[in-house]
């Protein structure tokens, strides 16, 4: 285990590396001179030239990448050009945001997926898991955004239960976390489905129930248990995909998510904002996807040596 | 892992045909991808007017017999647009897919049939690509080289690449060692000529299934990247960008939205049973 | 409720739990007293009026105030200054209100103003808007509450051009003292409220100053500004009375808000004139004819009558039509004379049907800033459909207003000649938060003004010459005449094609009273009222 949890962590390291090259070269590479944007109407040329200093974009690309990673080092994202503040200054609020949505979703989606996936490879081939093995396709088909807007249709502006967006006010959460977990929990129904179907197809099963043990016992107790460990898994990467998926169901819903925080920076041409953004998202979603790896690798030791 | 060594193509396609006759689901979606092809192949010939030119006059109309889905802001009939809609969707969605199955199985292959560095490169390649969320990388990509339909379809293909790679990598590993390409290798075919008619074909099938779940997921993301105004521009009728521009007029005309929506979740939809249902043929493993 | 939940689930909703509370927590710290919340679409990168690139001139104003400011019928009255004089053509003495503190307790004095002066056009960190201080050469403390300001050379619209919002005067002692970071995160002024908190994402919480020179006023308590960029979720909201006032609604919903029993839209039609200005230096757009025929051919009246039935009224003229030295001069839809105009320049069409010459097509692409005005994308939509019905092979693309603004700026700023900026005609809406035509005549359309060049690098002699008589302190008449005939230069150049000046809806709840919308969008927040 130990082994393979180093060959794992040296493995990220590359990864890290080039998240910040990708970053690095959007940020270099985003259309438009900052220093105008900054500066707007004004600014003689000698100001200009100042600032362009400043910012260390008179140096070649290569310098200006090991000075961003200098940063990174000392926990330095960088300035964001409009705001003339640290980028941390609005992604980490927006990081604690999509955090709020993503665990909310991901529990939504656990609260509907698991059980319908039980349910359907309980009732195998019958009605019940067609017609829910549909539903559970149309989530994952569904784009998100479209989900949400009709979300929005139907229940602010027709029935006026919760907000349209924002974050003011606890009900407004309810609308982007039922948007991102249905989406998410067509996946999970269906992950759910074929681990519990592997495993009441294993000989133990058989055993159970042929000791005369009760239906739901042998659900519970047996399957259920033996098919939790995939599950887990399958949750585990759900939630960094949730990251993905959250980027639009956080503009549509205006949640000050990350997500939204990076695609208006990208509009507004605030590179800076959008390279942090970058290297928040890449990071976390890399140490999640690790993370499970590892958990996954604890849980079942085959996978180790795969 | 499949060996379709066996089989001559005519009859593992009757099997196929066969087979999807007995799968309802798998049928009517065929069916309807189909009819969603034909209508953007012959899109000029299906509708009566052009997706880009309306009659101010004839503005935000509801449905009615003359324009069945009424008309947009421009008093161009929605109806009209969707179905060119699905020629922009399966256009971006079918070239990207062509980019990333390309690149991807030919880093696939090579990375698993020589190993050591070129290996080693195609790995962490793959690696980072997968460090980003899907859509992330793709709004990533589109930034950097400016946005519209072209470069949505380069971005979504770099995304994919990685996909065929590995799925193509560990059939290789798996079939590396195997008699007949050992015995390929020892009346001394060429590299090239084990790769392209000892390995490929071995990895057709996965390619296939993979290919059809990936188009489903191109199609989604061109259709989030034009919503977020990142891929067509303006008047091109793309799907994601009709249900963004219906969205000022939601409260009121709703349909506006909730039409190109639907036809986005119609198509992949379909992909998606059908992609499963040919997972399920052609690999029996799973399920 | 008691429901039993297995362990493992108890650890997946304890964030959940977190998040619901933290959220929660928020709204339960202000319910007493007297809050407006306010909806905008964006949430402004700073409200530091140093640095300040717009987007946030509605919260400025309720921090800041300027010397002056226009009144609901664009009159100048008095503000931070009692009065003013003006000693000769080139000097205004001002006299300061007495008794003013800035949030910070600092006194508000003529030292203050020139401190403020000082740091706006200090060369090595320029205030954002200095631009609009170029004609100022020098100001002189005069007493405690008298200040002179010295200008290089007369110019007649200077004090008037002190009323926009991006002149508020800022605490500069405050500024030093707290750097610019410092101050960004707490900024200090004398309006009637003073910065509470920024919930970065959230809402910006404004509370109100309790030594407002105003006594008795402010009447509200809490000002909280919330983002939403849907303007139908903001309706939403308004309809729900989950928020007081609702910012830029699309015309269109006007009816439905009628319809709405506690809320009631508020209409103002801005002085804004947006024009797509041609790029001057794009070798197709040089041919005078050719620019005469595209704004020819382009039916901006049954834009009017249809995309624009609930919204903004077309331009007849490159200046709104209202504001002070503006011109009435229509150019009209004459497809025919547009056609006859192409092929006298040589533009034939070919087999497609599209205007050619020299085997080159007649390809043009618009840049629309697609969030800053109402419809605009629209407008923009339904020009392209026209043109290219005509033969143009005609594009339109959208970005965020601010990147298209940062990219003209950056190519208004280099005129090297040959060099070809990367847009081909590009909405600009330029403010008159004056009233006065010679903002977007002198900043926008010329480049003998200001430190910026002119947005499409039209640049003309004889307008010029006029515009300069146009800006000195002259009798009326003489001055609309100067006003009058550089307008008729520009009808005969057509250096752009007039579109449209936006409508500005805002929705209100009932119980918001001393609330109107301003024609030169200026914000006074101090008359706001709250009855419920």
């Amino acid at each position: 285990m130990t082994g393979y949890v180093i060959r794992r962590l040296l493995q990220i390291v590359p990864v890290l590396i080039g998240i910040t090259l990708v970053a690095f070269l959007v940020f270099y590479f985003t259309p438009g001179d900052p220093v105008a944007l900054m500066l707007g109407e004004i600014g003689t040329p000698e100001v200009e030239a100042q600032l362009r200093v400043s910012l260390g974009l008179d140096q070649p690309a290569y310098l200006q990448y090991l000075r961003f990673l200098g940063g990174l080092v000392q926990g330095d994202l960088g300035t964001s050009y409009l705001s003339r503040l640290p980028v941390t200054t609005t992604l980490w609020p927006a990081l604690w945001a999509t955090f709020q949505l993503t665990t909310s979703a991901l529990l939504v989606a656990i609260l509907i997926g698991v059980p319908v996936g039980v349910l359907a490879a309980v009732k195998r081939a019958r009605f019940l898991d067609y017609f829910s093995m549909s539903f559970a396709v149309a989530g994952v088909s569904a784009p998100v955004f479209w989900t949400g807007m009709l979300f929005i249709y139907l229940f602010s502006l027709k029935l006026r239960w919760f907000p349209a967006g924002g974050s003011e006010s606890v009900s407004s959460i309810v609308l982007p976390m039922f948007t991102l977990g249905i989406f998410c929990a067509g996946f999970l129904a269906r992950m759910t489905r074929s681990c519990m179907l592997e495993v009441l197809g294993q000989d133990y099963i058989r055993t159970a129930r042929a000791k005369g043990l009760s239906e739901t016992i042998v659900l519970a107790k047996h399957a259920f248990r033996n098919a939790a460990i995939p599950i887990v898994t399958v949750v585990g990467l759900q939630f960094g995909s949730l990251m993905g998926g959250s980027i639009l169901t956080e503009t549509v819903f205006a949640w000050p998510g990350i997500g939204r925080v990076v695609i208006q920076a990208i509009f507004q041409r605030d590179a800076p904002t959008v390279q942090g953004g970058i290297v928040i998202i890449g990071t976390m979603f890399s140490l999640i996807n690790l993370a499970v790896d590892l958990l996954y690798a604890k849980l079942d030791p085959s996978i180790r040596y795969s | 892992m499949i060996d379709t060594e066996s089989g001559s193509f005519p009859s593992s396609a009757m099997r196929v045909v066969r087979r999807l006759l007995q799968s309802w689901p798998a049928a009517v979606s065929l069916l309807i991808l189909l009819g969603v092809v034909g209508m953007a192949i012959f899109a000029p010939w299906v509708t009566s007017s052009d997706p880009t030119r309306g009659n101010l006059r004839e503005r935000l109309q509801p449905p009615s017999v003359e324009h069945l889905l009424g008309t947009d802001e421009q008093g161009r009939d929605m109806l009209t647009r969707i179905i060119w809609g699905g020629r922009i969707a399966l256009q971006v969605g079918v070239f990207s897919l062509l980019i990333g199955l390309v690149v991807g199985v030919t880093m696939g292959l090579l990375s698993g049939y020589y190993g050591g560095w070129v290996d080693t490169i195609v790995m962490r390649a793959t690696d980072l690509i997968l460090a980003f969320p899907y859509i992330l990388l793709v709004i990533a990509i589109v930034s950097i080289l400016g946005p519209d339909i072209f470069n949505a379809m380069i971005a979504i293909g770099v995304r994919i690449i990685p996909e065929f790679a590995r799925v193509v990598r560990s059939i290789v590993l798996s079939i590396r060692s195997k008699e007949y390409v050992l015995a390929a290798r020892a009346v001394g075919a060429s590299d090239r000529r084990i790769i392209l008619r000892h390995v490929l074909p071995n990895c057709t099938a996965q390619i296939i299934v993979l290919g059809t779940l990936m188009l489903a997921g191109a199609i989604l993301a061109e259709a989030s990247l034009s919503f977020l105004g990142l891929g067509a521009q303006p008047p091109e009728p793309s799907w994601g960008t009709m249900v963004a521009r219906g969205r000022d007029y939601l409260v009121t005309h709703p349909h506006l939205s909730i039409a190109p929506g639907m036809a986005i979740l119609i198509v992949v939809y379909s992909l998606n049973v059908f992609g499963d249902w040919l997972r399920d043929l052609l690999d029996p493993q799973i399920d | 409720m008691k429901i039993s939940i297995p362990v493992r689930w108890r650890i997946l909703a304890l964030p959940l739990l977190l998040a619901a509370a933290s959220v929660g927590f928020s709204q339960l710290a202000h319910a007493q007293n007297k809050i407006v919340r306010i909806a905008m679409p964006s949430e402004p990168g700073t409200i530091d009026p140093h640095s300040s690139v717009g987007g946030a001139y509605e919260i400025m104003q309720a921090i800041f105030d300027g010397l002056v400011k226009l009144d609901h019928d664009l009159n100048l009255v008095p503000r931070l200054a009692e009065s003013w004089k003006q000693v000769d053509d080139k000097t205004v003495r001002f006299k300061l209100r007495e008794g003013v503190k800035f949030h910070s307790g600092n006194p508000f004095d003529a030292e203050a103003v020139k401190a403020w002066f000082d740091a706006m056009l200090d060369p090595a960190d320029p205030g954002v808007s200095a631009g609009k201080l170029k004609p100022v050469s020098k100001v002189v403390v005069v007493d405690k509450y008298t200040v002179e300001i010295q200008l290089k050379e007369a110019f007649g619209p200077f004090i008037r051009s002190l009323s926009i919002p991006h002149l508020v005067i800022y605490d500069v002692a405050e500024r030093k003292r707290l750097g610019p970071k410092g101050f960004a995160s707490k900024p200090s002024g004398t309006g009637a409220f003073r910065f509470k908190e920024w919930r970065r994402g959230q809402a910006i919480v404004l509370e109100a100053n309790p030594d407002y020179r105003e006594k008795g006023k402010p009447k509200v308590d809490i000002l909280e500004f919330s983002f939403m960029p849907e303007p139908s979720g903001r309706i939403a909201a308004l309809e729900v009375g989950q928020i007081d006032i609702a910012y830029a609604l699309p015309g269109h919903q006007v009816p439905r808000m009628e319809a709405m029993p506690d809320v009631t839209p508020l209409k103002k039609r801005a002085l804004r004139p947006i024009v797509w200005f041609f790029n001057m230096r794009h070798p197709i757009l040089l041919d005078p004819a050719v620019r005469r025929a595209l704004v020819h051919a382009v039916d901006m009246d049954l834009i009017g009558e249809t995309i624009l039935e609930h919204g903004g009224k077309v331009l007849q003229g490159y200046i709104t039509q209202g504001a002070y030295g503006g011109l009435e001069m229509p150019f009209g839809y004459k497809p025919e004379y547009s056609a006859l105009l192409l092929a006298q320049a040589g533009w034939n069409k070919n087999s497609d049907g599209i205007y050619e010459k020299n085997g080159k097509k007649l390809t043009l692409t618009a840049q629309i800033g697609v969030d800053r005005y109402p419809d605009i994308l629209a407008v923009g939509e339904a020009i392209q459909a026209q043109l290219r019905d005509q033969g143009w092979d005609f594009h339109i693309r959208g970005i965020e207003q601010s990147s298209l603004e940062a990219g003209v700026q950056s190519a208004r700023k280099t005129p090297h000649d040959g060099d070809v900026p990367p847009y081909d005609m590009v909405t600009w809406g330029h403010g008159m938060r004056d009233g006065q035509a010679y903002g977007p005549l002198t900043t926008a359309w010329s480049n003998a003004f200001g430190y910026t060049g002119s947005v499409g690098h039209w640049s003309n002699q004889n307008f010029d010459q006029l515009m300069a008589i146009a800006v000195k302190p002259l009798p009326e008449q003489l001055q609309l005449q100067a006003y009058h005939d550089a307008q008729r230069v520009m009808y005969a150049e057509v250096p752009g094609l007039p579109l449209y000046s936006p409508l500005w809806v805002r929705g209100i709840q009932s119980g918001i009273e001393g609330y109107r919308l301003h024609s030169a969008e200026q914000e006074y927040w101090e008359d706001l009222e709250l009855n419920r």
